[in-house]
């Protein structure tokens, strides 16, 4: 893999200055990208973040102030970064949100809708917004994703579905975007420690687990956004429209008949 | 701007997030919850009234707010230049 593929190019990260957003950015300034990384609540430390990024051998990141749920922050931003940086050649779509459902009676069209809105729209809604403002769509999209449409997770039914729909519509895009030289794919992680993390489940969910595996079973931050950089480094151009899982095969095994095996180390 | 001003922006906020609701009957001693709105809801209503107010408040003040003029207070306090404390509302 080039060392220098990466070097001065733009790199949008939504949610880019905490967790997996941020590791990203790292990741992708170690090969000397340009970084610019969105938020929407400002609680993470800017001057950290940006230490961070430089430390990690990149120019200090543009930060932005961007709710991907509203279209009107879409077009603000990628009117700053055409004017600022220029077309972006790698977009990670990594901010999400939808609303967590703990029973029946929190089925509602409009969190419904909303959840659709804050999880499977704004990849779609970036692209478009900065191929408007900058003339052309980015080379290459990572959009992070779960495997939650595919086992249950606690809680993630609406979030699931915006993951399904948002895949779904990654690889049409990838087949409208064929002609224009676009690598579009979706990058599915599970059990990250991260403020998300703990924001979903709560602390409790995270000690149930340690109960039966250990520390190194969690993917880390760095993990996926190492994979996430790879998947622009000009290494993996043959893939577009995959929905790959970065898990280190853990998803393969670790269920009920893994517990049976591991019943006496953990003494049940 | 007075505190019933910044209780006309959340409300306005409010009845923008939740069908049909009618922000002259919100009463401020009721939290979000109780006029329907969900999750999502919540962070609308709070994320547009910081932004109406140009003011951040930190997210971990926010969790602990039971109810509407919780919210008013701190925005309030956040408005006024006074230290954003933990004024949980009534």
């Amino acid at each position: 893999m080039s060392h220098t593929a990466l070097a001065d190019k733009v790199v949008l990260v939504t949610g880019g200055t905490k967790g997996i957003g941020l590791a990203t950015a790292v990741a992708f300034a170690a090969e000397g990208a340009r970084t610019v990384l969105t938020h929407a609540w400002g609680s993470a430390d800017e001057a950290e973040v940006s230490a961070a990024i430089v430390a990690a051998g990149g120019p200090p990141p543009v930060i932005l102030q961007a709710d991907i749920t509203r279209g009107d922050d879409t077009e603000a931003l990628a009117a700053e970064v055409a004017a600022r940086l220029g077309p972006v050649h790698a977009f990670i779509s990594n901010a999400s949100v939808a609303m967590v459902v703990n029973a029946m009676d929190d089925y509602g069209e409009r969190g419904f809708l909303k959840s659709l809105r804050g999880s499977a729209w704004p990849t779609f809604d970036y692209l478009t917004a900065l191929k408007r403002h900058t003339g052309a769509y980015p080379k290459y999209v990572v959009v992070m994703s779960s495997d939650g449409p595919d086992r249950f997770t606690p809680g993630y039914d609406f979030v699931a579905a915006g993951k399904a729909a948002m895949e779904a519509m990654v690889k049409y895009t990838a087949y409208r975007l064929r002609d224009e030289g676009v690598r579009i794919n979706v990058l599915r992680s599970r059990a990250i420690r991260t403020a998300s993390f703990e924001g979903t489940f709560g602390h409790e969910f995270y000690g149930f687990l340690r109960g039966f595996v250990d520390e190194g079973w969690f993917m880390t931050p760095d993990e996926v956004g190492t994979a996430a950089m790879a998947l622009c480094s000009g290494a993996f151009d043959g893939m577009s429209g995959q929905v790959l899982m970065a898990d280190r095969g853990n998803t393969f095994f670790d269920g009920i008949s893994y517990l049976y095996e591991r019943r006496e180390a953990l003494g049940i | 701007m007075t505190r019933e001003d910044v209780l006309a922006v959340v409300v306005k906020h409010l009845a923008n997030a939740v069908d049909g609701l009618d922000a002259a009957t919100v009463d401020p001693t009721r939290s979000l919850k109780e006029y329907g709105a969900n999750s999502l809801d919540i962070v609308e209503v709070v994320s547009g009234a910081m932004r109406e107010l140009k003011v951040k408040v930190p997210r971990s003040e926010l969790n602990k707010l039971t109810n509407i003029d919780g919210l008013v207070g701190l925005l309030y306090e956040a408005k006024s230049g006074a230290p954003v404390g933990a004024g949980t509302g009534a």
